[in-house]
């Protein structure tokens, strides 16, 4: 186990701040957003580590295949680092690359939700899955190809996922049902933090509260994010909850391990809310259904996130969020991309703090990881903005969750 | 070649409004000015001078110009020559409109795409599909129950044939017709797969498909089936190549205008950037910048020719004009071609500042003569001018920048080689082996201890002797030449009592004389009393003046420092004794550094020597011939690269330390030739 001083970082660490100098810049963003189209856009990183991403465009013109290639770097830059690596950095570094198999995983279910639930026809999008990708055995095509719910539970059993994502067949089980995956995403989300979480417990000394910070910046991004994009999942909870309900409902949203919003203090400003009936809204009954009352939580939970002074969150700004109204000088919408992009910002300068300090821990090559994961989230970014006429910033926003 | 830069000349000139698109024309044309902001550089204008406005930016340009790039460089088309291009043609551009036109044809490009797209989509089905069926042995109604593949035959009217193709695009689907028969029903095999199921029939129900067993002529045929499918996919390929070609096509048929405003879009920027170096008052224009001394008269009278003689012109020397900083005047380094890795070499050091010596040339010869000495075999030596001509002729194909890192490395690599090759003949070494007699002395033969007795040099001692007097020869070089850059910038103190100054030069020569008479006489006698003192003991006592009389020179020039107590004396007397040590160790050690020179040459021939060995050992002559293969591949890649890193730390730690003067300034003008 590792212990502050460790020489064997020396070697992969001084790899990394290789690796991390070939970061793309501000400005080769900048000059991304200028361009008028995606070949543009691709032009420009013929010059970076993305320079075969221009030949796959030219030659199929397949935006998506462009995407699964950008997915294969990623996955390569944990293939390279594990190479490097001494021996007990494995369980980081896999926890970390479990994200891709999550991603993939979250992809396939969706085609078989679409193509089993929703009707659709999914045979354009079959091919953008890695084949390559197996758990325990069971690739994509075993989840997409699933007959009925309970052939996918089947084989979902197979992959033996259930250990590293509690509840994921809770919530598959309810998917047919509410004909919505947003719960089961949550839920593997969440399964991947807690794996990141794991990992991080393996370790020892300053490695390990580097890497539970790092960590908690993760999940203060997921669980912020959550709240600003969704904000119905506290300002519409339904009055006759009891407590265990409320309190399961934030276990069911939120990502445990966080700085920015523990678990049991959002659950008590919940249960405040539901016993003092504050906040109280009363939903426009629907015809033939009886309107029923809900509670908005949403002012408290956002008090509690005031207390990161990175987020920059005042009364007033708290009072427009939580009650949904308009501004004069900005939308609600531009407000939580704005605060997004603060809880992103901290993240990234958190990681870059780490990248600076003591070359002998952990930190260099987590805060690389942060970094070439974000690097690649905005080159995705851009080539859809480009590609679909979208300014960059309205889609960075879309891509942050 | 130059062992000083260029000398240089500062232009400040005053011209009319009108004047300025024709002088900036012209001196675009001319592009031989590093022009300086005139706003900052005149102090007392400050305030009452503007900045000239453009219509466009130097980032929109840019980045118009960019894109410009973009489609030709994806259409495999080269970007116009920067000789090309004459100011005299440039016009204004509409930066705008040129956007528009860029976006019509990525429009267009992104038709052709979308195209390109489909026919990705149906390479993917293809591929999936193929994937499948390869998963089963043939084509039966038996497949395996964890397959995502159905195998259906059925009949159709014929008439509904071309129907149901069409309704089944879209979707993985291999679709196989037989003969019709008398009545018009044509059997059909179709395999796709299970999730597509309940879609498929619907289409099915549509077309009045009716169920049949897998006909005989169907069964068995897997392998057709997937050769059908391999020959659908290389024609979806073959497709998506011609629309690529397409696309090519549409912006070669553009070219013409693409190269004209990309000419005129670089032109554009550099008269911008040109005019944003420019101060403007009600009625005039000023402006300001270095120019080679050569070229100033051509510049003074095109700039008279321009303006009619309606102008203002001011000259400044540096070597002249006291208020101008030497490291502020750009430096121009200008040599041969063949020069060009040597100065990249100083270059990686730092610049010269202007005025002191450019050791560019010196360094030619004193790398190469280090190099071979530490490197000498001819077969290695025609080695390594190999891999040098390689590395040319590959950055050639790539078009890459000439003045780049790799190609400078690539030169340096072939001179090495030619050094190499040299010393070998000198050595009379090839790949180790004495083909052709030495024409200096048998290296190989002193290493291995049968040297030739009538030879000069007879033993290793006198080659470590050889590269000890080389390496008194480049420190006295090194001496001699900081004394000129002192001379040069009227620095006499530090002249005299620099550590590579006249003192210190003096102490050095006393020292290398002591030094020889000493082991003449067997390490036994020093030279006289008076001779010691001469060459040794007066420059000793010299430096002694050195604190004393820079504690004087500072108190004049008003620099603070402590007042003249009983305590300074003893600050001057430490001084001097520290000095005094700092300078012998530095010069021994400088020296007996060289002596690296001698014992990465030893290591070579002795690493050669050692694979010889280890060959005669191999019983069988292929082994042998391996080992003396790999050996010599070795020996060129490990002696290659210490020797060449060896003489590098040489010049920068022994060398340069001694005199350089460095950050130094780049001469950088604005130039239609200069690179994008």
């Amino acid at each position: 186990m590792y212990s502050r001083g460790s020489i064997d970082y020396t070697y992969i660490n001084a790899r990394i701040h290789g690796l991390i100098s070939k970061l793309l810049t501000e400005e080769d963003f900048a000059g991304m957003d200028r361009t008028g189209s995606v070949q543009e856009v691709l032009h420009i990183l013929r010059s970076t580590r993305y320079s075969t991403l221009a030949d796959i465009y030219t030659t199929t013109g397949d935006i998506k295949l462009v995407e699964l290639e950008l997915q294969n770097d990623h996955r390569r830059v944990f293939q390279d680092l594990r190479k490097h690596s001494p021996e007990q950095l494995y369980p980081i570094i896999d926890a970390f690359a479990a994200g891709l198999d999550y991603q993939v995983l979250k992809e396939s279910i969706r085609l078989w939700f679409d193509q089993s639930i929703r009707k659709r026809s999914i045979s354009d999008f079959i091919s953008y899955i890695p084949h390559t990708t197996s758990w325990h055995g069971v690739t994509p095509s075993a989840i997409i190809n699933a007959s009925s719910m309970d052939g996918l539970l089947a084989v979902i059993r197979k992959t033996r996922l259930q250990e590293h994502i509690p509840a994921l067949e809770e919530e598959l089980q309810q998917v047919s049902d509410s004909r919505s995956l947003f719960y089961l995403e949550l839920t593997i989300d969440r399964g991947y933090c807690m794996g990141l979480t794991d990992a991080a417990a393996q370790l020892r000394g300053v490695d390990r509260t580097i890497e539970e910070q790092l960590i908690a910046e993760e999940i203060d991004a997921r669980n912020g994010t959550r709240v600003l994009r969704y904000p119905t999942l506290f300002s519409q909870i339904p009055a006759q909850w009891s407590r265990g309900e409320a309190e399961a409902h934030v276990q069911r949203v939120l990502i445990p391990g966080g700085e920015l919003l523990k678990l049991p203090e959002v659950s008590t400003v919940v249960i405040r809310a539901l016993e003092q009936r504050t906040g109280m809204v009363t939903r426009t009954p629907s015809p033939g259904a009886e309107g029923s009352q809900e509670i908005n939580a949403l002012g408290g939970i956002m008090h509690l996130m005031s207390r990161a002074p990175h987020l920059h969150l005042d009364a007033e700004t708290i009072e427009r969020l939580s009650s949904g109204r308009e501004g004069r000088q900005k939308s609600r919408i531009e407000l939580l991309l704005q605060i997004d992009a603060h809880i992103r910002r901290h993240q990234i300068e958190r990681a870059r703090a780490f990248k600076r300090g003591d070359p002998f821990t952990i930190g260099t090559m987590s805060a690389y990881l942060i970094l070439k994961e974000r690097e690649i989230d905005r080159v995705r970014s851009m080539i859809n903005a480009k590609y679909y006429g979208l300014k960059f910033s309205d889609i960075t926003a879309g891509d942050q969750t | 070649m130059m062992i000083f830069p260029q000398r240089m000349r500062r232009l400040t000139a005053v011209v009319l409004h009108e004047d300025a698109d024709a002088l900036t024309r012209k001196l675009l044309n001319a592009g031989v000015m590093d022009f300086i902001d005139v706003r900052e550089a005149q102090v007392d204008l400050k305030g009452r001078i503007s900045s000239v406005s453009s219509p466009s930016t130097e980032e929109e340009l840019h980045d118009v110009r960019r894109r410009i790039e973009m489609f030709l460089q994806n259409s495999h088309l080269s970007l116009p020559e920067v000789q090309s291009l004459d100011a005299e043609q440039l016009q204004q551009v509409n930066v705008e409109q040129a956007g528009k036109e860029l976006d019509k044809l990525a429009a267009e490009i992104q038709q052709i795409r979308d195209k390109q797209q489909s026919a990705q989509q149906e390479i993917n089905r293809l591929i999936e599909l193929h994937r499948q069926i390869t998963l089963f042995e043939e084509i039966t109604e038996l497949i395996p129950d964890d397959s995502y593949v159905e195998v259906k035959a059925g009949s159709i009217g014929l008439s509904r044939l071309k129907s149901l193709t069409g309704g089944l695009s879209g979707l993985p689907v291999y679709l196989h017709s037989g003969e019709a028969d008398s009545e018009g029903a044509c059997p059909i095999l179709l395999i796709h797969m299970k999730r597509d199921s309940q879609r498929i029939s619907q289409v099915l129900d549509r077309m009045q498909w009716h169920t049949i067993d897998i006909p005989e002529e169907f069964r068995g045929m897997r392998n057709t089936v997937l050769s059908e499918l391999d020959a659908q996919r290389e024609d979806a390929q073959q497709r998506q190549q011609q629309l690529g070609a397409a696309a090519e096509e549409l912006v070669q048929n553009k070219s013409e205008w693409l190269a004209d405003t990309w000419k005129n879009l670089r032109m554009n920027e550099l008269y911008n950037t040109m005019q944003d170096h420019y101060g403007k008052t009600a009625d005039t224009l000023i402006f300001s910048g270095w120019i080679p001394s050569h070229k100033s008269e051509q510049i003074s009278a095109a700039v008279k020719e321009v303006t009619g003689g309606r102008c203002f012109l001011s000259w400044s020397d540096p070597e002249h004009d006291a208020s101008i900083e030497k490291q502020d005047v750009p430096v121009h380094l200008e040599h041969a071609k063949a020069l060009s890795p040597f100065q990249w070499l100083v270059e990686n050091y730092s610049i010269p500042r202007y005025g002191t010596i450019d050791p560019t040339a010196l360094v030619f010869v004193t790398y190469l003569v280090m190099f071979g000495l530490m490197f000498g075999d001819a077969g290695h030596g025609a080695v390594l001018i190999l891999a040098g001509w390689i590395i040319h002729l590959v950055l050639k194909r790539q078009h890459a920048d000439p003045g780049s890192s790799s190609a400078r490395l690539g030169e340096l690599i072939l001179w090495c080689g030619v050094s190499a090759v040299v010393a070998g003949v000198l050595f009379g070494s090839y790949f180790g082996y004495g083909w052709f007699p030495a024409l200096w002395f048998d290296y190989h033969g002193i290493v291995s201890g049968h040297g030739e007795s009538a030879s000069l040099v007879t033993s290793i001692y006198d080659i470590l002797g050889i590269t000890i007097k080389f390496g008194i020869g480049i420190l006295g070089a090194g001496i001699v030449m900081n004394c000129i850059n002192r001379y040069r910038s009227g620095d006499w103190f530090h002249m005299v009592f620099d550590n590579g100054g006249i003192l210190g030069g003096w102490f050095y020569a006393g020292g290398v004389y002591v030094g020889f008479q000493f082991v003449g006489s067997g390490y036994k006698d020093l030279p006289s009393a008076g001779i010691l003192l001469l060459t040794i003991g007066l420059p000793a006592l010299l430096f002694a003046a050195k604190a004393p009389l820079e504690f004087i020179i500072e108190h004049r020039s008003g620099d603070h420092r402590d007042p003249f107590t009983a305590s300074v004396i003893m600050d001057f007397l430490m001084e001097w004794i520290v000095e005094l040590l700092e300078l012998f160790t530095s010069y021994l050690s400088n020296t007996l550094s060289f002596m690296r020179i001698a014992g990465l040459g030893i290591a070579h021939v002795s690493l050669m020597i050692a694979f010889f060995q280890i060959a005669d050992g191999i019983p069988s002559a292929a082994g042998s011939a391996a080992v003396l293969i790999l050996g010599n591949a070795v020996v060129i890649i490990l002696e290659g690269l210490s020797a060449g890193i060896q003489a590098l730390r040489l010049h920068y730690y022994e060398f340069f330390s001694k005199y350089f003067c460095g950050s130094g300034k780049v001469y950088s003008p604005i130039s239609l030739r200069s690179e994008t």
